[in-house]
């Protein structure tokens, strides 16, 4: 049986939430703490000055860590989204203030960057919204992938077509009303910095666009583009219905990607199967 | 104290690394990696797996934040002790620090100050996460930048204290002792001279950043000879132990990182028996 936890000194809880109230203060594009506080007098209370650095030194050095190193960390999450803005901007329009809505409350970085999305959704209001919102869902997705359990393998059995299945957590759909994927693959054949005095790449619009991106049988995250009808099936599947049902939903429906699905189900069950995309409910 | 082995030398592991340890199978005594890293399903975990069919494996971890005010987060634990299965870890090492509070999370090694009350604290804590894991547990000294007026002592004698009363290990970042006393101005002998050296499992060494008026712990560089020295010096009185080069940024090739680490050979003299 374990000993039960101590209570937290009250002396070294107070420096401790003193502490973080500083060093989470936004961080301006000078690196400096941008706060109406006096962390100078503050700082006094609580840290000691040496002969090089006063106590508000002291603490800004924490202070620039903490957002280096979230802000960094973002960086290497959302790779789109810093070509789009360049590191400067990204930080400024995006970074700090999503960290200051959603800070982190998981012990592990790689969560850092989950509600990306969401804040982008409530809190970002210019032109580009739409791009922006589907670059984040799109980057975050790839971490999601790349973390996602070992695919395992699916038994096909002659109940397929009717018992419940679902997508194993490597495989995600898109329907985009660009064609992101291909943009994405060439923005990032360049570093940030390039796209700062460079054109971005054509970012095609022609049509909606349906993706799915998977581990592949060597880890490598890759992703394919598919015809409405397979996208829409697999779409019904993710949504609770079997083969089946999705398949009737379908023909319910018609159309061209009922008629894409009446020729090509068996040619796309079989990939499925054979890139362990299904699982068992 | 458990009968522990010196593992020789090693370094930590990095994705920067994998495809030339896969391609080349080097022959380095061990690997050290970042716990948190692994614990999740996925790519990680798989290049884990392959490492593990060849190489002894430590754990060292960054979020266990043990000076926190939170509780110990026991779901985090419960993972940390299931990697440990997996990797038969001959013991786990985490840092003598804080990092969240009231569920925030800071990704920092942030320093305590030192004072006989946080000694309690900690202490109390490292002996629930050592009967926890139940895995020898070791607590590694920060590299620091700021100190409280609360401090009633200095960080060796408040290192020294946590790790007896605790009874726990001491896994001793020789880097971090120099950059502290760059940063906080005392001698590097001073620390190494009065901390309880037979309680050091491990060392880690590591290159560092000087701006002049402050020294970061970048882990970016080549080990400097000032850090070197003092290894030579602490290196022969552990009697022997597992050291290990940390290298995080401004990353080398798997071959010039694995010299830099046998570097530490050429101060180790004749010191390199198993260690009771």
């Amino acid at each position: 049986m374990l000993r039960s936890e101590p209570k937290i000194p009250a002396s070294l809880f107070e420096i401790q939430d003193w502490f973080q109230s500083v060093i989470t203060l936004p961080i301006d594009r000078n690196n400096q703490i941008c706060s109406s506080r006096s962390i100078s007098e503050e700082a006094e209370n609580y840290i000691s000055p040496n002969a090089q650095l006063s106590s508000q030194e002291r603490i800004q050095i924490y202070h620039q860590q903490y957002w280096w190193r979230l802000l960094g960390h973002l960086h290497e999450m959302f790779p789109t989204l810093v070509r789009l803005f360049g590191y400067a901007d990204f930080n400024l329009c995006i970074g700090v203030p999503y960290l200051m809505k959603y800070p982190s409350r998981h012990w592990s970085l790689s969560k850092l960057g989950s509600q990306m999305a969401k804040w982008i959704d409530e809190d970002y209001n210019e032109n580009d919204k739409l791009l922006i919102f589907f670059s984040a869902v799109l980057d975050w997705a790839y971490e999601e992938v790349f973390f996602a359990p070992s695919p395992v393998c699916f038994p096909p059995s002659e109940h397929m077509l009717t018992q419940k299945i679902a997508f194993q957590s490597h495989v995600k759909i898109f329907k985009l009303p660009f064609n992101l994927f291909s943009f994405r693959t060439n923005l990032l054949k360049e570093k940030p910095d390039f796209w700062f005095e460079n054109e971005f790449p054509k970012l095609p619009k022609e049509k909606d666009y349906y993706f799915i991106i998977f581990r592949n049988a060597h880890q490598r995250i890759v992703y394919q583009e598919v015809p409405q009808g397979h996208w829409s099936l697999l779409n019904l599947i993710q949504s609770g219905k079997s083969i089946k049902e999705a398949c009737d939903s379908l023909e319910e429906h018609g159309g061209e990607p009922f008629e894409q699905a009446k020729t090509a189900l068996p040619d796309w069950i079989q990939e499925w199967i054979s890139k362990n995309w299904l699982g068992i409910v | 104290m458990a009968k522990l082995i010196n593992l020789g030398i090693g370094i930590g592991l990095r994705p920067e690394h994998y495809e030339e340890i896969f391609r080349s199978l080097p022959n380095i005594d061990w690997f050290e990696i970042i716990s948190e890293n692994y614990m999740f399903d996925g790519k990680p975990l798989e290049n884990l797996e392959k490492i593990l069919e060849r190489y002894p494996v430590v754990q060292h971890g960054v979020s266990l934040a043990i000076g926190s005010p939170d509780p110990l987060n026991f779901e985090y634990l419960k993972k940390l002790k299931a990697l440990a299965r997996k990797t038969k870890t001959p013991w786990i090492s985490d840092h003598l620090c804080w990092g969240h509070l009231e569920g925030a999370h800071f990704h920092d090694l942030l320093p305590l100050p030192y004072t006989k009350e946080v000694i309690n604290y900690v202490a109390e804590r490292a002996k629930i996460v050592q009967d926890y894991l139940e895995i020898p547990f070791a607590l590694e000294n920060l590299s620091s930048y700021a100190a409280f007026r609360q401090d009633e002592m200095t960080e060796w004698e408040f290192y020294s204290a946590v790790v007896e009363k605790a009874d726990v290990l001491m896994m001793l970042d020789v880097n971090n002792i120099y950059v502290s006393s760059r940063n906080h101005g005392f001698d590097p002998k001073d620390y190494y001279e009065k901390i309880p050296l037979e309680r050091v499992i491990q060392i880690h060494l590591a290159g560092h950043t000087d701006y002049g008026s402050y020294v970061l712990d970048t882990h970016n560089n080549h080990v400097c000879d000032e850090v070197w020295n003092i290894y030579k010096e602490i290196y022969p009185k552990t009697k022997g132990v597992s050291t290990l080069l940390e290298w995080d940024d401004n990353f080398l090739s798997f071959e010039d990182t694995w010299k830099e680490a046998l570097r530490a050979k050429t101060f180790q003299g004749n010191h390199v028996e198993i260690r009771t």
